[in-house]
């Protein structure tokens, strides 16, 4: 690392945790297009510096301090969430925020699929349940900040792209013409799925991460996002992020929310998960086509998007023309 | 098409003699004419991958490779477009309202029939 980078993460941390401390040579994690995240020690505490990359800008996204405002008002509602340190403007150019570093799994594939976290997968239905329950009553005063999401921004984004989906379109027309009645919004996490908690053998989910997406929604919304079938890892007969059933996970969120969610509620968002998914895709391959942010991984998207059209069309062909 | 046994010589390295050149864009140079995901493979391998090899036999394979898939992007960029119209036309009918029976059998044939180029082995989970 450049040493006056390094010296700026010194100067950022002592800051941050109110005191002077020597530090660990920071590390860059793998991963993350729009945000870097590095792993550092500092003064003994465990910390991830969150902060954002070159010239990358996405739209609907939280900025930092947003993001840093939002994860602490999910600590301070009780949210299993990694402990909020500080946000900072400039680090070495950039801003950023820093947190507490969690111990355990966040790679949505090896929690789906990896032997020794069997135990973990079975507890996380209920867990999950419990951290969506917490983060809906989030009182929305306390981030005056997050927009409410529409279903028509999606209609939006698709002519954005400028390509004709077919299959998409017929999913945003089945929303359209379908809309359960409207709940009052609440604070929605936006994008709660599998890949975005850290588990743990011992403890199940251990964090709940990632809150760039946070805005104001329909509570179902929020609760369906994690079945859609992307992001369950090829372990696709198990509907909730290909770790266990609906049920159990649908039972105990209405428990503690007393919303009364029913099945054919969930499985409407569950579509609008999916048609979200499927423009997210085009337009994540849109950033590396215009030339905005170059990555093959985003190239590829564009192509697996078709992945989730064609589920669209598996869902409207059994749940809506059956 | 050339066949792949224009493209490699199936060992470690070029016959006595033989020079390979550089292929467009992994020095610095601009890469072929391809189509987005292409162009995003060959940044990669080119930009990013090339320059970590140190091992000569396959920094001579990879050059290699950036050369064939050279070759099939301007083959690519030969081919006539595909024309969307009629999926314009479709797409703009259903955003209209207009749904007749058998939409979504047609919609769903499409897109297997991407998939099928995208990611064959995905329709086997259902």
């Amino acid at each position: 690392m450049i040493a006056d980078v390094r010296e700026a993460f010194q100067a950022a941390l002592s800051e941050v945790l109110g005191r002077e401390v020597e530090i660990s040579e920071p590390v860059l994690l793998a991963g993350g297009a729009s945000k870097e995240a590095w792993a550092v020690d500092a003064g003994g505490e465990r910390l991830l510096v969150r902060r954002a990359a070159v010239g990358v800008i996405h739209r609907h996204t939280l900025t930092l301090a947003h993001e840093f405002e939002v994860l602490q008002a999910a600590f301070e509602a009780g949210v299993t969430v990694p402990r909020p340190y500080g946000y900072v403007p400039d680090l070495a150019g950039r801003e950023a925020f820093v947190m507490e570093r969690l111990d355990g799994e966040t790679i949505g594939r090896r929690i789906v699929q990896r032997e020794e976290l069997a135990s973990a997968r079975a507890r996380l239905p209920v867990q999950m349940a419990e951290e969506l329950a917490r983060i809906h009553a989030i009182p929305a005063a306390r981030v005056p900040f997050l927009v409410e999401a529409r279903l028509e921004r999606m209609v939006a984004e698709l002519d954005e792209i400028g390509e004709p989906h077919p299959a998409i379109e017929l999913g945003l027309w089945w929303l359209r013409e379908n809309r359960p009645a409207p709940r009052a919004v609440v604070v929605a996490h936006g994008d709660f799925r599998i890949g975005n908690l850290v588990v743990r053998e011992d403890a199940g989910l251990a964090g709940v991460l990632d809150w760039e997406f946070a805005h104001l929604d329909d509570p179902v919304r929020d609760l369906a996002f994690g079945l859609v079938r992307a992001w369950r890892f090829g372990v696709d007969e198990k509907r909730l992020g290909g770790v266990g059933e609906v049920e159990p996970y649908l039972e105990r969120y209405n428990e503690l929310t007393g919303f009364d969610v029913s099945p054919e509620e969930l499985d409407y968002w569950e579509l609008a998960g999916n048609v979200g998914w499927a423009i997210g895709c085009l337009t994540q391959a849109q950033r590396h086509l215009s030339g905005l942010d170059r990555s093959v991984e985003l190239a590829i998207l564009g192509r697996l998007g078709a992945e989730v059209e064609y589920e669209i069309c598996h869902l409207l062909e059994r749940k809506v023309f059956a | 098409m050339a066949s792949p046994r224009h493209l490699s010589w199936g060992g470690g390295g070029p016959p006595q003699g033989v020079a390979t050149p550089p292929p467009p864009g992994a020095d610095g140079g601009e890469p072929p004419p391809a189509p987005g995901e292409g162009r995003g493979v060959h940044e990669f391998l080119a930009g990013e991958i090339l320059p970590t090899l140190d091992d000569h036999r396959l920094r001579f394979r990879m050059l290699v490779a950036l050369n064939a898939l050279g070759i099939v992007y301007r083959e690519l960029a030969a081919l006539e477009a595909e024309d969307d119209a009629e999926q314009r036309e479709l797409a703009a009918r259903i955003r209209a309202g207009d749904v007749p029976p058998g939409t979504l059998a047609r919609v769903k044939a499409h897109v297997e029939a991407r998939l099928q180029t995208a990611s064959p082995r995905y329709l086997d989970r259902y």
